[in-house]
């Protein structure tokens, strides 16, 4: 018998982990469009450091975003491995693609919803509203983020509206 | 026989054949000219046995019709008559029926 | 069929088909157009509407435009004038129909039932003994057979050659009713019996064609006059067929109002004229002179004729697409354009004369096919300038003022979504202009001005930009009272000195109003701000100018096309930026030896202001290499802008910002570049904007 029949389905979720400035991250599989290497990213003149720049998807310019920034960390540094996950958020009833600069990419998990722990309130030094819970993996701790607040188009439309008006 | 001319009174009567067409148009129109060249003040075209009629016959009876001039006058008679009537009513023909006073 | 998709497809139908309706009465009360030009498409839009909501079960709008459709059959069918009066009641019933339609589309509108009843009772008036409804449209079917006028002069022999007129009496008789005989029979001096005399006249009603009844008189043809007038329905059913291709004598053959007889014999008469080398004469007007039809007719079918070389009828014209499949079209190409691009880099870097060449030659097409595809979005403005027509009608009724609205280049092309977009920022300027600007005709007299206002509206294609310009002879901006007025609103301090273009730009401030009254039309102060949002939000400028008691006019400025433009690539260090070609004046070397702080040089005698992008974009780039300035102009605006290399020519395809860059100021949009790079679209207007407050804001601190 197929696996999926036993099992709850929202009880168990698909994360793509990954790994940034050496803590490793969560995010729902069912937000990831693609990855693909870091290259050929186009700086936007006048933007708020956390904005890489934009990138040529196949004909359409995907806004690329240093997630390191956006967790008040430095800069990603652009190395060999350096990832762009591909990001589709749901922003006022349509998708919004976005990418998200990453140091690198490890694995697809799936995740028993029982055994993530609620956020720390503090300690992980991200903000806590980013953070949908930790799971202990035995290994390691993974930070499984909210895409949708990470990368919430309305929160930094505001911020960048507010660095080009200054 | 073509056409019957008679006195009757002071009138003087026409009657037309059972035929007017335009085989006989000539004959009659010869017929009638002691018709419409008499002195008679009251002329009377009986059209009573008139059974073939056609259009040449009519316009026969019309130009009869315009070369009497007052103080003499024509009239018709037997207008009434199937064939006469129905032509009369194509053309939108009015005959004069009765005698002014 | 997806019955909610039907629902939506007759409701944009009836929608443009209100609109053609609108304008056609529009016109015809304005004077433009003769009724006879548009009483046809008036009757049909009525017609095709009620047809369609009859198919859909829209009961209330089929029983209120059948009333309308019947009113307009007996003005087409010359039973009614339509006067003053009546396209003014005809402008209401289009104004209640549109509302009905509005309310199959949306549940919230509102019909004034009332409203509705008192139009019909109205159109009722028109109708006079006619029975209310009948839901079925056979009444259109309908016509009564208008009589022809059969005159015959038959000759001499005619009963001698055994022919008898009673018997074509007779025979005609079978295909019809005759009326009205005159007979007139021509006696001569010398009667003879057995010569025909007759001229016959009558009134012959049938549906038979004029063929039939010629052959009627077939046999007497030879030795007679017969002369067959074309009845009235001959020359409406010539009204009513589309304008075709076909010539003249085919036309008048067509709709029976010429047999093929008479038609031959003109023609040979044209031909002997034409072997005799006299002057030809027209077919029509040998027809006329043969006596086969009547100068009307003719004039009719010659009206056809020219419709189709000059113009078709305002509706049906057009194929109906979806925009979506259009936009999909449309990005397609945008794709296949970029596409070609990166070939073309490819092609820089081998060398290959053949393929070059053929590439050439695919690139020519290309570049038809970008522009076919984009002139497929492309519509007149004169589409919201209908609307407008309206507007100044309805208004200036309101108001009492007479104004009278003078139009020119409703025939510039924009892109449809611009053209639909303009619609509301345009609405909000001409009221403003009927309702503050005009003044009243008392006013105006005292002023002496002539007592009818006037409003002009005008589009026109200016350096790759189209130029729309409202401009009204009214009072015009007071500069005093708009400065008061914005001081008090707090939107600038009391002591802030201004020049003219500046107040006038206050009254784009959000919250500004001028008018002493606010009346129900306009001055609720919101409007200009949205006016000049809706613009910008096209790419487009707006601008004022006013002189007191002369006017005010708008001027806005849009781009052509919002899908792909031709550009002028140029590079800072790693950003390939794009300028639109047709802003580019020239290009020349930029001497940075005065390493002042001067933002301006000498072009030829001309102060040029130049504006350095590396600073303003914060741009990275090799502080050796040589830089340009690029020349560019806008309207009356003139810049350079300084880049480091020049890079040609290119075709952009443009793709609009992530909502998350709105902000941006100076740059329009995106490209993706032949190497696959992203390259940002100048807004050039924009960029001098930014630029100068940057500067202002650099020489003001602010406080």
């Amino acid at each position: 018998m197929d696996e999926s029949f036993t099992k709850d389905p929202l009880s168990h979720q698909h994360f793509l982990t990954f790994v940034l400035r050496d803590e490793c991250f969560g995010i729902s599989i069912s937000a990831v469009k693609e990855i693909i290497e870091y290259d050929n990213v186009t700086p936007i003149p006048l933007m708020p450091e956390f904005v890489k720049g934009v990138l040529n998807l196949r004909g359409e310019v995907v806004p690329v975003i240093d997630l390191s920034v956006r967790f008040n960390k430095a800069p990603t540094e652009i190395q060999k491995r350096t990832c762009i996950v591909i990001l589709e958020i749901v922003f006022e009833e349509q998708t919004v693609t976005i990418g998200a600069v990453v140091d690198s990419v490890s694995e697809v998990m799936e995740i028993n919803m029982d055994t993530i722990e609620p956020a720390p309130t503090f300690g992980a030094r991200i903000r806590a509203q980013f953070i949908l819970g930790v799971v202990n993996t035995g290994d390691q701790f993974v930070i499984l983020l909210r895409g949708e607040r990470v990368l919430s188009v309305e929160e930094m439309t505001a911020v960048i509206e507010n660095v080009v008006e200054k | 026989m073509t056409v019957q001319l008679s006195h009757k009174a002071d009138f003087l009567v026409a009657e037309l054949p059972n035929e007017l067409t335009i085989f006989n148009v000539r004959e009659v129109y010869q017929a009638l000219q002691p018709f419409w060249q008499s002195d008679s003040l009251k002329l009377i075209l009986d059209v009573a046995s008139l059974e073939e009629l056609d259009s040449a016959g009519v316009q026969l009876l019309l130009w009869l019709v315009s070369q009497i001039h007052a103080p003499a006058q024509l009239i018709v008679s037997g207008a009434d008559n199937d064939a006469f009537a129905r032509i009369s009513a194509l053309y939108a023909l009015q005959w004069p029926q009765h005698f002014e006073q | 069929m997806d019955l909610t998709q039907a629902r939506l497809l007759f409701i944009e139908e009836a929608n443009s088909l209100l609109a053609v309706m609108e304008s056609c009465l529009l016109e015809i009360e304005s004077g433009e157009a003769e009724v006879a030009e548009h009483i046809d498409a008036i009757f049909r839009a009525a017609h095709t509407i009620k047809g369609s909501a009859g198919m859909f079960g829209f009961d209330p709008v089929v029983v209120f435009t059948h009333n309308v459709e019947s009113v307009l059959d007996k003005v087409r069918s010359n039973e009614l004038e339509m006067d003053a009066a009546l396209i003014n009641l005809m402008l209401d019933c289009q104004d209640h129909m549109a509302a009905m339609i509005r309310q199959l589309e949306d549940d919230s509108v509102s019909i004034d039932l009332q409203h509705g009843a008192r139009l019909i009772d109205q159109l009722h008036q028109y109708i006079q003994p006619q029975p209310v409804i009948e839901t079925q449209s056979k009444t259109l079917l309908h016509t009564s057979p208008a009589d022809w006028q059969i005159e015959v002069h038959y000759g001499e022999d005619v009963f001698r050659d055994g022919m008898d007129p009673l018997s074509q009496l007779n025979f005609l008789q079978t295909l019809g009713s005759i009326h009205n005989v005159q007979t007139h029979w021509a006696f001569p001096e010398v009667f003879d019996p057995e010569s025909c005399y007759l001229q016959l006249k009558l009134d012959f009603a049938s549906d038979a064609g004029k063929q039939q009844i010629e052959d009627v008189f077939e046999f007497v043809q030879d030795n007679s006059v017969v002369v067959i007038t074309t009845p009235q329905h001959i020359e409406q059913s010539l009204q009513n067929i589309a304008p075709s291709d076909e010539k003249l004598g085919a036309l008048l053959v067509s709709v029976g109002a010429v047999t093929e007889r008479e038609l031959q014999s003109a023609l040979q008469t044209q031909q002997q004229q034409q072997q005799q080398s006299q002057k030809e004469q027209a077919l029509g007007e040998l027809l006329v002179e043969q006596g086969a039809v009547s100068v009307d007719t003719v004039a009719i079918a010659l009206d056809k004729q020219k419709s189709t070389e000059h113009k078709r009828p305002p509706d049906f014209q057009f194929l109906k697409v979806e925009a979506r499949k259009l936009d999909e079209l449309i990005n397609l190409v945008g794709e296949l354009v970029t596409a070609g691009a990166s070939i073309d880099t490819l092609l820089q870097q081998i060398e290959h004369e053949a393929l070059q060449e053929a590439f050439g030659v695919l690139t020519g097409l290309l570049e038809q096919i970008r522009d076919g595809a984009l002139g497929l979005r492309m519509v007149q403005v004169g589409e919201s300038f209908s609307r407008l027509r309206r507007i100044v009608r309805d208004v200036s009724k309101e108001l009492g003022k007479d104004i009278e609205l003078v139009v020119s280049g409703a025939d510039t092309e924009l892109d449809k979504t611009m053209v639909e977009k303009l619609s509301d920022p345009l609405m909000h300027i001409v009221r403003n202009a009927l309702d503050h600007g005009i003044e009243n005709k008392e006013m105006r007299l005292y002023k002496g001005k002539p007592a009818q206002g006037q409003l002009k509206l005008s589009a026109c294609h200016e350096s790759g930009s189209v130029v729309i310009e409202i401009s009204d002879d009214g009072a015009g901006l007071n500069v005093e009272r708009i400065r008061q007025k914005a001081i008090e609103k707090g939107i600038i301090p009391s002591d802030r000195e201004l020049n003219k273009e500046d107040i006038f730009k206050l009254i784009f401030a959000p919250g500004f109003s001028t008018a002493a009254a606010v009346t129900n039309l306009s001055g609720r102060g919101v409007g200009m701000d949205v006016v000049k949002r809706n613009i910008e939000e096209l790419r487009g400028q707006i601008q004022i100018d006013s002189i007191p008691d002369k006017g005010t006019t708008f001027k806005i400025r849009l781009p052509l096309t919002l899908a792909i433009i031709d550009g002028f690539l140029v590079r800072i260090g790693d950003t390939h930026l794009v300028l639109p070609l047709n802003m580019v004046q020239e290009c020349i070397e930029f001497e940075s030896q005065n390493e002042n702080d001067r933002n301006y040089l000498d072009l030829r005698g001309e102060v040029l202001p130049f504006i350095k992008l590396k600073q303003l974009f914060n741009l990275k780039s090799d502080a050796q290499a040589k830089e340009n300035i690029v020349v560019v102009q806008y309207g009356n605006h003139k810049a350079g802008l300084v880049v480091d290399q020049l890079q040609g020519e290119l075709q952009a395809v443009i793709k609009p910002l992530n909502t998350m860059f709105q902000s941006l100021q100076g740059i329009g949009g995106y490209t993706i570049l032949g190497s696959g790079n992203v390259g940002f679209i100048l807004d050039i207007p924009q960029l001098v904007q930014f630029a100068s407050t940057a500067e202002n804001a650099s020489c003001h601190p602010m406080s």
